[in-house]
């Protein structure tokens, strides 16, 4: 699958004839358009099964996204639980809708950053009456993979993490599960 | 009533009631209550109100002096360690932390939040947070207003000459259309 918000930040790019890099380093793939040698765009993203896929994106800014099939409201804030092996924390995440699907962009991708430790990172979101979406995401690769794009992004001078623009928040038998 | 329940106290009590239940039928003394989904369980000056959910987990608020929610999932947990976790009901969802005790087999966790003002008809559900994945329980909140009323209300008879002690409310009246 390619990412959607890489699909994204490609359409908001402009310049001459492309070309492609595509790379894959574990459960991580990175897509790099180039304008002659220099990055146009890029992504480094994995995926866990059809329409879940988490990774970084740099079009005009560079960001981390999620995709989920779950559908979210345009510009509206949602807020979930990230979770590693070593350390959790509250985010909340923008919905961003595309021709192509729902993109959530995190408000704190330094935030982010932090939780990428360990080999798995976990995202909790409240769909209402006790129900959760739940998506579960490799880090096998990531490290290697995210360099490859977001290191290449900043000594090309571009930035990293848009940066939160206020917009108001929203919120959105029985058994246990392991997800 | 037992009086001084606290902290890792409070949750020994629960442990050796929960055993308690499990090895043999109720004390003579202790005074058990069904609404809807939710039990009243109130012995040893120990006021109960819980619910049990299909993979045998429970969800209650559990008070002595002090009242507070708590969970019990059938899964291990350290000893003090504390851990995170989204709540999600009709009408909020909200991050908590809750904190492990453990009492030999017996593992429960105490919600460091008061979770009253959210709960209300429907579900609760929790995702905590273990090792970079989530454990989600699930619980039916039919009954939970009377139930916990029920025991806040019977331990507050129960203590008439002391101080209000409940720092955690039970959850809010429902709308009645009597």
């Amino acid at each position: 699958m390619l990412p959607l918000i890489a699909l994204m930040a490609m359409a908001a790019t402009t310049g001459g004839p492309a070309s492609e890099q595509t790379q894959s380093f574990g459960d991580w793939h990175t897509h790099i358009v180039l304008n002659g040698a220099s990055m146009q765009s890029g992504s480094a993203y994995t995926e866990d099964g059809p329409g879940t896929g988490f990774g970084v994106a740099c079009g005009r800014v560079c960001t981390y996204y999620l995709v989920s099939p779950i559908p979210c409201v345009d510009g509206t804030e949602y807020k979930a639980l990230a979770a590693s092996p070593t350390d959790t924390g509250e985010i909340r995440l923008r919905c961003m809708h595309l021709d192509v699907g729902d993109g959530l962009i995190p408000q704190d991708g330094a935030r982010i950053e932090e939780l990428l430790t360990g080999d798995t990172i976990s995202f909790a979101f409240p769909l209402g009456d006790g129900q959760f979406n739940i998506s579960s995401f490799s880090l096998n690769g990531a490290k290697q993979a995210l360099t490859a794009v977001i290191g290449r992004w900043k000594q090309e001078g571009g930035t990293v993490h848009a940066p939160d623009d206020g917009s108001k928040a929203a919120d959105p038998g029985l058994n246990d599960t392991t997800l | 009533m037992r009086a001084g329940w606290a902290g890792s106290s409070l949750f020994r009590a629960i442990a050796l009631m929960v055993l308690a239940v499990l090895a043999a039928p109720a004390a003579a003394e202790t005074q058990t209550q069904v609404y809807g989904q939710w039990h009243t369980d109130i012995s040893n000056g120990l006021f109960d109100a819980f619910t049990v959910n299909n993979a045998k987990s429970r969800f209650g608020l559990l008070c002595s002096e002090k009242c507070v929610y708590y969970l019990m999932l059938n899964k291990p947990c350290k000893e003090g360690a504390r851990y995170s976790a989204m709540v999600n009901t009709a009408g909020d969802a909200r991050v908590v932390t809750l904190t492990c005790y453990r009492d030999d087999r017996i593992y429960i966790f105490r919600f460091e939040a008061d979770l009253g003002p959210i709960l209300a008809g429907g579900d609760l559900g929790v995702a905590l947070a273990f090792d970079g994945q989530f454990n989600v329980a699930t619980f039916s909140l039919t009954g939970v207003i009377d139930a916990t009323r029920a025991i806040v209300d019977a331990q507050r008879d129960s203590a008439r000459a002391t101080p209000p002690p409940t720092s955690m409310t039970p959850a809010p009246p429902a709308p009645r259309g009597r």
